[in-house]
């Protein structure tokens, strides 16, 4: 990337995030000079464009600060559903700091500065996992979570739309909290008819619980093989 | 990993001795870079310092002037203000206090000699 395609891209995000025209202006000349005297590339002196900006504009809490005024909010969905559920909540500004212990969505925003945030779902296996973070980082995807052999990535939506990647809308947190698509719901269904039978038929808790340990792993690893099948030659798989 | 844990270090005193550049007056942003990294802190990056200057202006503890220079790019001078000169003070206090409580426990431990 050129100097000036940085800027423009670091530029354009801070737009987007509501950082006045004059003061945009400002953040870039004393950038260039800075660069001018250090002679390296804007991308090595300062990281991604969009994530760059997202310190700049004030948005990440500085460590060991009271985060008063963002809003925090968890949910999750089941793996059907969940990229959709991703792309809604990211378009209403939800940025998602990581995934906690049980696979939820850690999410946070901050009213009057929020991004729009793109999210995609990789797999990344060990075997993987070099290559798909070597092709998405340098396009400013940053590994926001993991859960089993799923890898979520985020990118605020400025960094490829400009000032239209602000968010559209920016309603209250939801109540909400779990977004089970249909098919995730007759997965569960199942899965738990059958935990109840392998109790009843087998009796001591142990064998369930090996029945659904089973089960669960057996799932995992059809749906990463479905994941990666397509194309699963090299690129990552689609978003 | 070592490097990992003076990241974090740094992490949380930054802002303090990004103030203490400015005590004996005015300075930029490289030149902040270049006095931490002298004074054997290592490399601080643009892509940490300048977040760490924004906030510090818009917390009111330095302000800033853009000047234009006679051959290059123009600079942003940054200098302390009076809160700026109190919350180095206080905090920096505060780290001190942490540094010898750190210092004590590590010794009782038998890690130093």
């Amino acid at each position: 990337m050129t100097t000036d395609a940085y800027f423009e891209e670091l530029a354009g995000a801070l737009r987007a995030a509501g950082v006045p025209e004059e003061q945009i202006g400002r953040t870039a000349a004393e950038l260039r000079g800075h660069l001018a005297e250090t002679g390296t590339a804007p991308e090595e002196e300062f990281g991604p464009a969009a994530r760059f900006a997202a310190r700049l504009g004030g948005l990440a809490p500085a460590p060991g600060e009271p985060d008063g005024a963002a809003e925090h909010w968890t949910w999750t969905a089941d793996v059907f559903n969940d990229r959709r559920m991703l792309a809604v909540h990211g378009d209403q500004g939800w940025e998602v700091e990581s995934l906690d212990a049980v696979g939820r969505f850690v999410c946070r925003r901050v009213p009057g500065a929020a991004l729009a945030w793109e999210y995609r779902r990789e797999v990344i296996t060990d075997r993987r996992r070099a290559r798909v973070l070597e092709e998405l980082e340098p396009e400013g995807w940053e590994l926001c979570g993991e859960w089993l052999t799923y890898g979520y990535f985020k990118r605020p939506k400025s960094a490829t739309a400009g000032p239209a990647g602000a968010p559209a809308s920016v309603p209250a947190p939801p109540a909400k909290w779990l977004f089970l698509s249909r098919r995730g719901k007759v997965a569960l269904a199942v899965w738990a008819a059958l935990a109840a039978t392998a109790f009843v038929a087998l009796g001591p808790p142990g064998y369930a619980m090996v029945l659904m340990g089973v089960g669960w792993a057996v799932a995992t690893a059809v749906m990463a093989r479905r994941e990666t099948a397509p194309d699963g030659a090299g690129t990552p798989g689609r978003s | 990993m070592a490097a990992d844990r003076r990241s974090s270090w740094l992490k949380g005193v930054l802002d303090l001795l990004v103030l203490s550049c400015l005590t004996d007056g005015e300075s930029y942003g490289y030149e902040i870079a270049k006095a931490l990294a002298g004074a054997g802190l290592g490399e601080i990056k643009g892509g940490t310092l300048y977040p760490v200057l924004n906030r510090l202006e818009e917390a009111g503890l330095v302000e800033a002037e853009f000047r234009a220079a006679e051959r290059g790019p123009g600079r942003r001078y940054y200098r302390l203000t009076g809160p700026g000169r109190e919350y180095l003070a206080a905090e920096g206090a505060a780290w001190e206090g942490f540094h010898r409580a750190v210092r004590t426990q590590l010794h009782a431990g038998g890690t130093a000699p």
